[in-house]
């Protein structure tokens, strides 16, 4: 595959890392506001999954490389899924006595 | 009958060695992914707990440590990049920059983990609980921690420990890549394993991205 | 013939270095020795394992009441988890893909190696290395635990060595298990890239064997499991020593998120197990029904079914531990959907055999009665997947029999039967056909004798991992029969190693490239193979088991059949 060979000039990845600070800020104002627990961890983990993927897709140059590695990715990220919303099929729904 | 030696013809494939790598990245992720589902549990049934732990820990220390790392994986893409263009000098500069920067989250971790532990959290507390009397190690007077918070110190130490020890496997193989660099034998035709050591820093960036929210922005 | 045989890759090295003795075959990255090397350590293994399951049913031929008393009831632990450590993490889970997966799945897609042949060579060493731990924990005291080390007990329990000195054993035993994880989750990444990267030219992936699909099912499930269990594992040892609270109940901890965590690699295992082994049936009925393996599609599809469904069923082994209603409903709802992709490779295989041209070999003979065991281990498995039935047989010896039948009537007939069917090419020697019979004929005897009373047994209430039990007639009649059962199972065992060391030492040599007549390509190389495998790369034109376009190959000298000398 050649496209890898392409040499990326540093804009690119100066741009993600600016992205990737400006979402960590935020991610610490956002984690001040006054909404409900649930809601509160619903954005971090939005956010944190943002910069994961971009770190992935740009530093990582999943953007170059061919089908079968994002095929990959996404076979382990829907194994994590699985194992996370199964896990909680028991403890959300325990009834204490 | 004499035996016969044949010389291997090394038939060298980059992406295959790169989706190996990938592969192996992926396990390294479900290691941690089992500690954010004890996390994520215990998060869920002692939230309140959680929270008041949390307090402890320092949100600004924590951001400044994510911006290291993120700053890390900067000069790492771009070590790889001079290389790939036939800048090597730059390239170890950077890749020397990604150490130091790595070296510098470590000395700050060592410094949080220094300031729990005089504040009597961790090994202590827990004792007095398991025993169900005072830890000798506690000064008379001093309260047990509740269990929630227990818990969120026993992870808290053995992720951001277990995170640690990725940094420094990830510091040292870059110090050895830097050593190779020097020898020419990675070099802009050969740089596999310059990229594969950046993937794996990469990773340990991403699982830092998720610890720090979780630990440092729940109160 | 001696051309042939000095050009093997029992002869062959690639490196200068290493080309004597045992050093030839220790630093050897040559995926048939390290297959060749897992089988010698993995069979020894698996023979002292057979030993401590035979002392313990010799244990249980009577009732307490009897006094007879043959393992000490303070022991009795140690011997059924040592047991299980060896079958499980030293034969079975690693066993097909590290023997015949190392040394066919190259073979079967035309490929020269495996992607990552240092990497290959270090699982090996990983594997010998952990396993090595796990039988010296013994002398340091083993554990007691039994293999699934539910905590708190495990987090609790201390040793004493049987030198005398206090160790913390069971910190040893999960650190040797750690170790031998890493093994086979690099022995498959190794497999995963090799089938992508590595397949012969005009080898799509609907055209590769049913072994290679079952040997890639299974290494989706080595690299994206184990490392779960790994740290959990690891999590043990650290609470062992240091006081967090991951798992005890008595800082706060829950002991039901352990069996989870346990179980997210434990029950995808089971299918590490018995895929490979399905993988082999797939090759030995077509090749001795002389006929297309019916709906190849659908089985290659449904290996990778049971791997993915696989996934989310791990809490079925948990129904009796207090997790809620809704997981336990859900998760014995699930469990029934993986029965659909393994009935539809039972209902194949067995569809192959129709109108076939049947010859019994003695692969062919445990390829057989791996369908008729495995049917009822599969069976028994529903039993225990239905939420109300579960309840009484729980813990019983039902799941005991249960797990044999899967396991060792099913997966470790498989890859018994893989063996003779691929010995002659493995090692240019044939063994006895009577005596392998022999064997197979006691194995098959014996193994049922042993497990079925186990079934009776469990549903009749007697609880799995006692040393012994209370003297009711109904009892002891099937503990006896049972105990017998064992000893003419062990005899087999014994008729078939004995088979193969006799074979290796003194048996006929054999250049015959294709003895069963098999449509698939890792037959067209030399017996036994060169260093590598193929003199001319393969160019793939038909489907693996057309066995139409194989005769008039065969037929047209393009293609080696069998050749009876």
């Amino acid at each position: 595959m050649n496209t890898h060979e392409q040499t990326q000039s540093p804009r690119l990845p100066i741009i993600v890392f600016a992205a990737l600070i400006l979402l960590t800020i935020s991610t610490v104002l956002l984690s001040g506001l006054d909404v409900g627990n649930t809601t509160s961890l619903l954005i971090a983990m939005a956010v944190a999954s943002m910069k994961a993927g971009l770190v992935l897709y740009f530093f990582m140059h999943l953007n170059h490389e061919p089908l079968i590695f994002k095929l990959f990715l996404g076979v382990a990220f829907f194994t994590l899924l699985a194992i996370f919303v199964l896990t909680f099929s028991d403890y959300s729904f325990r009834v204490l006595a | 009958m004499t035996d016969q030696v044949l010389a291997v013809e090394h038939h060298h494939d980059e992406v295959g060695t790169r989706l190996g790598f990938w592969l192996f990245l992926y396990t390294e992720l479900f290691l941690f992914a089992a500690f954010f589902l004890v996390y994520a549990v215990y998060r869920s049934s002692h939230l309140e707990d959680f929270k008041l732990a949390a307090e402890n820990l320092n949100t600004t220390i924590g951001a400044v440590n994510t911006v290291i790392l993120l700053t890390s994986s900067l000069t790492m893409v771009l070590s790889l990049d001079a290389l790939k263009k036939g800048s090597v000098k730059l390239a170890k500069i950077l890749l020397l920059a990604t150490v130091t920067l790595g070296v510098t989250f470590l000395i700050i971790k060592g410094f949080e983990w220094g300031a729990k532990f005089d504040h009597h959290i961790f090994l202590q507390t827990a004792k007095g609980i398991a025993a169900g009397q005072g830890s000798p190690l506690l000064t008379p007077g001093e309260e047990m921690l509740p269990v929630g918070q227990v818990l969120f110190f026993g992870l808290y130490f053995v992720m951001t420990g277990t995170h640690a020890l990725h940094i420094i496997i990830g510091a040292t193989w870059m110090l050895i890549v830097y050593f190779w660099i020097s020898k020419g034998s990675i070099n802009p035709e050969n740089h596999g394993v310059l990229e594969r050591c950046g993937l794996y820093w990469h990773l340990v960036d991403v699982i830092w991205i998720f610890l720090f929210p979780l630990y440092y922005l729940v109160a | 013939m001696d051309k042939a045989a000095s050009q093997s890759y029992l002869n062959s090295h690639t490196n200068p270095k290493w080309t004597k003795g045992f050093m030839s075959w220790f630093m050897s990255t040559d995926h048939k020795r390290i297959g060749i090397m897992y089988a010698m350590a993995m069979f020894t293994f698996f023979f002292v394992a057979v030993c401590l399951g035979f002392v313990m049913k010799l244990q249980k031929m009577f009732p307490a009441s009897s006094g007879w008393e043959i393992i000490p009831v303070e022991m009795y632990g140690s011997y059924f988890t040592l047991h299980a450590i060896i079958m499980i993490f030293l034969f079975i889970v690693p066993g097909a893909p590290a023997i015949l997966g190392n040394f066919f799945l190259p073979l079967q897609i035309g490929a020269k190696d495996v992607a990552f042949p240092r990497v290959n060579l270090l699982s090996f060493w990983l594997y010998l290395f952990g396993a090595t731990m796990a039988v010296t924990g013994v002398l340091l005291g083993g554990a007691d635990t039994g293999w699934t080390f539910t905590p708190p007990y495990s987090i609790n329990t201390r040793t004493i060595s049987v030198l005398g000195i206090a160790f913390d054993s069971v910190s040893w035993m999960l650190t040797a298990a750690f170790i031998l994880g890493w093994g086979t989750i690099l022995t498959g990444i190794n497999f995963i890239v090799t089938v992508h990267r590595m397949r012969a030219k005009g080898m799509g992936y609907f055209k590769m064997p049913l072994f290679t699909w079952s040997i890639y099912a299974t290494s989706w499930l080595q690299v994206l499991a184990t490392p779960v269990v790994g740290i959990t594992l690891l999590m043990i040892v650290i609470e062992r020593i240091m006081p967090v609270g991951f798992f005890n109940p008595a800082k706060g901890g829950d002991p039901i998120l352990f069996q989870h965590l346990f179980w997210i690699y434990s029950h995808p295992a089971v299918y590490i197990m018995i895929l490979p082994s399905m993988g082999l049936v797939s090759e030995i009925i077509p090749t001795n029904s002389q006929k297309p393996i019916f709906g190849y599609k659908s089985i290659a599809i449904a290996s990778c079914s049971i791997a993915g469904v696989g996934y989310l069923l791990w809490a079925h082994h948990m129904f009796t531990t207090g997790m809620s209603d809704f997981a336990a409903l859900l998760f014995s709802f699930l469990t029934f959907f993986v029965a659909i992709p393994t009935a539809i490779k039972v209902f194949n295989w067995t569809a192959t055999l129709y109108k076939g041209s049947i010859t019994l070999t003695p692969a062919m003979l445990f390829a057989l009665a791996f369908i008729f065991n495995f049917s009822i281990g599969g069976l028994t498995g529903m039993f225990l997947g239905s939420l109300s039935t579960d309840i009484h047989l729980h813990d019983t010896d039902f799941v005991v029999a249960h797990f044999h039948y899967t396991m060792f009537g099913g997966a470790a007939f498989g890859l018994i039967g893989g063996v003779f069917h691929y010995f002659s090419k493995m090692f240019g020697k044939m063994y006895s056909m009577k005596w392998a019979k022999a064997g197979f004929g006691f194995m098959f005897i014996g193994f049922n004798a042993l497990y079925f009373p186990m079934l009776l047994l469990g549903y009749y209430g007697m609880p799995r991992r006692y040393q012994t039990y209370p003297d009711i007639p109904i009892f002891n009649k099937l503990q006896l029969a049972s105990t017998i059962g064992s000893w003419i199972l062990v005899t087999g065992v014994i008729i078939v190693l004995a088979v193969w060391i006799h074979a290796l030492l003194k048996g006929k040599r054999t250049s015959d490239p294709n003895p069963w007549n098999s449509s698939t390509i890792e037959w067209q190389t030399a017996t036994p193979p060169t260093l590598f495998n193929f003199e001319v790369e393969p160019v793939i034109t038909r489907d693996p088991y057309d066995y139409e376009a194989f005769r008039a190959e065969v037929k047209a000298g393009t293609s080696l059949g069998a050749s009876h000398d």
